[in-house]
């Protein structure tokens, strides 16, 4: 996923105008709670699920997108087994 | 050799000074975490269990069972308890005592009467007090120790329903809302209202917090907060760091707070302790076995100190290494409604609030339609913004700019559905004559 579309997604879990790609989720009006929502969402689009502590050390849609990314490269060096 | 690590079992639930994301976070490299869930409190939010099931091994318990509490943290191969919300403090000591924890000999958290008797017959900070059920004891106190006076449930937190009383009107206010059959019901404690001494800048209260570290008995760090002007009645609007007081007065003032902490024989671990500050020497407002709200997120900002880290390196006996170099002046508003208020019929815009001087963060912003109450306390407020700013004076200006702003863009409405505002409050914000007061 893409920082924009991730953002996007914070912006309707949170109920914002707009959400910039590298504000904190935790600033903007997010919590515990509303990181679930996002995780599982997240979780409906990529089929990777981020721990909520991933969520408090990147709390940035840029920084959410790098972590899927990692976790897609680290799943695509496992090949599969 | 290596050391195996503590395991601490959190007690979680809802209106934590620490999320339960956030104590994760700060026991990183400290300690390994289990979670505590209250089988009641999960029930009315689910997402508490979620969120702790997300953060590692949890259980669920009921927090009224101190034989199950205990069972619990055993079967977790916890070490000692920790928490970070008020109503379970007097849970944790007990559950410690327990497990043999160095932990608080007589717990009076959760009862504010017996910690001010306590208090008294330490000799630390004495004030006239009384726990009172019914308008017949409430009308005795004052009678024997006349207004003004504060009157707070005996196990209250967040400020919430707290009632001020400074004349006649103002007591019948209070025993028609509380006791309206005039029989005995819920326990306040009533008490002699303290005053501390004028603050030279006007936005800050007459009163200050102290966080106190304790480790092996002994304080560790500790650092004083100061407060914003409280909003009629007695309700909390906010935070400020670095403290303005004198070096001496916060010496004084931090001197208070642990002779307090000691007198109601406090444990390891972070304490909160609100007092009034007086050259006579400072009073003690109220005592809290745990962290203060909002002040962690606040010294982060201001100083990149993590005290949650502090507080866990506290609770599990080593001593915090908290050296609060401070970069910028901090503070978080707690905006409130007007006491006369009812509810929210227009609200800003987050982003037009974001976009003002100074605005690090906007969270906890209310929608319009909602109601308020100011019985609710701190939890009152209907937007939260965090401010800096390189002087106490700049943060000031931007503090009056910010709450200006709020005021005339959130329309509040009272009982008969006109608009109510609070601009009496803003001018003692700024230190000037009456605005024009709707």
């Amino acid at each position: 996923m893409t920082p924009s579309e991730i953002a996007r997604m914070m912006q309707e879990i949170i109920g914002l105008d707009e959400v910039e790609v590298d504000a904190s989720f935790f600033e903007i009006g997010g919590n515990s709670f509303l990181a679930l929502t996002l995780l599982a969402r997240i979780q409906e689009r990529t089929g990777i699920l981020l721990g909520l502590l991933d969520v408090i050390q990147a709390p940035t849609a840029i920084g959410i997108s790098e972590q899927l990314a990692r976790h897609t490269a680290e799943a695509g060096d496992t090949g599969g087994r | 050799m290596p050391t195996s690590r503590i395991r601490l079992a959190v007690l979680v639930g809802m209106d934590a000074s620490l999320s339960p994301m956030d104590t994760a976070a700060a026991a990183v490299g400290l300690a390994d975490l289990v979670f505590l869930v209250d089988a009641g409190e999960t029930t009315r939010h689910p997402a508490l269990r979620a969120v702790a099931a997300g953060l590692g091994q949890h259980a669920v318990v009921d927090f009224d069972d101190l034989d199950g509490c205990t069972q619990a943290v055993r079967s977790m191969a916890a070490d000692r308890v920790i928490s970070f919300v008020d109503r379970l403090c007097g849970l944790v000591a007990a559950v410690n005592r327990r497990l043999g924890v160095a932990a608080d000999q007589a717990s009076t958290w959760g009862m504010k009467d017996v910690q001010r008797a306590v208090l008294g017959q330490a000799g630390v900070s004495p004030v006239p007090a009384a726990r009172v059920a019914c308008a017949a004891e409430l009308r005795r106190f004052l009678a024997a120790h006349g207004l003004p006076a504060i009157l707070k449930p005996v196990g209250g937190a967040s400020s919430r329903d707290v009632w001020s009383l400074h004349d006649p009107s103002q007591v019948a206010d209070a025993v028609c809302t509380l006791w309206p059959d005039g029989s005995p019901e819920r326990p306040m404690l009533v008490e002699r209202f303290l005053v501390g001494d004028t603050r030279a800048e006007p936005h800050l209260a007459d009163y200050v917090s102290a966080e106190i570290f304790r480790c092996g008995g002994r304080t560790a760090a500790a650092f004083v907060t100061d407060r914003l002007r409280l909003m009629a009645p007695c309700r909390e609007t906010g935070l400020v760091l670095p403290s303005s007081l004198p070096a001496e007065a916060a010496a004084e003032a931090i001197g208070t707070a642990q002779a307090a902490l000691d007198a109601v024989g406090a444990g390891d671990g972070a304490f909160h302790v609100e007092l009034k500050p007086r050259a006579s020497g400072s009073q003690i407002v109220e005592l809290n076995g745990r962290l203060g709200g909002f002040i962690t997120r606040l010294a982060a900002y201001g100083a990149g100190a993590d005290l949650g880290a502090a507080a866990i390196a506290a609770a599990i006996g080593r001593p915090p290494q908290l050296d609060l170099i401070w970069r910028r002046c901090v503070l978080v508003l707690l905006f409130q409604p007007p006491a006369q208020a009812r509810a929210v019929s227009a609200v800003p815009s987050r982003s037009a609030v974001t976009k003002l001087p100074g605005v690090i963060a906007v969270d906890e912003f209310a929608a319009a339609g909602i109601e308020v109450d100011w019985r609710d306390g701190s939890n009152g407020a209907v937007a939260r913004v965090w401010l800096g700013a390189d002087s106490a004076d700049e943060l000031h200006s931007r503090l009056i700019r910010v709450a200006e702003f709020l005021t005339e863009t959130f329309v509040f409405v009272g009982p008969d559905g006109a608009r109510t505002t609070n601009w009496a409050w803003i001018d003692e914000l700024a230190g000037r004559g009456k605005h024009d007061t709707q």
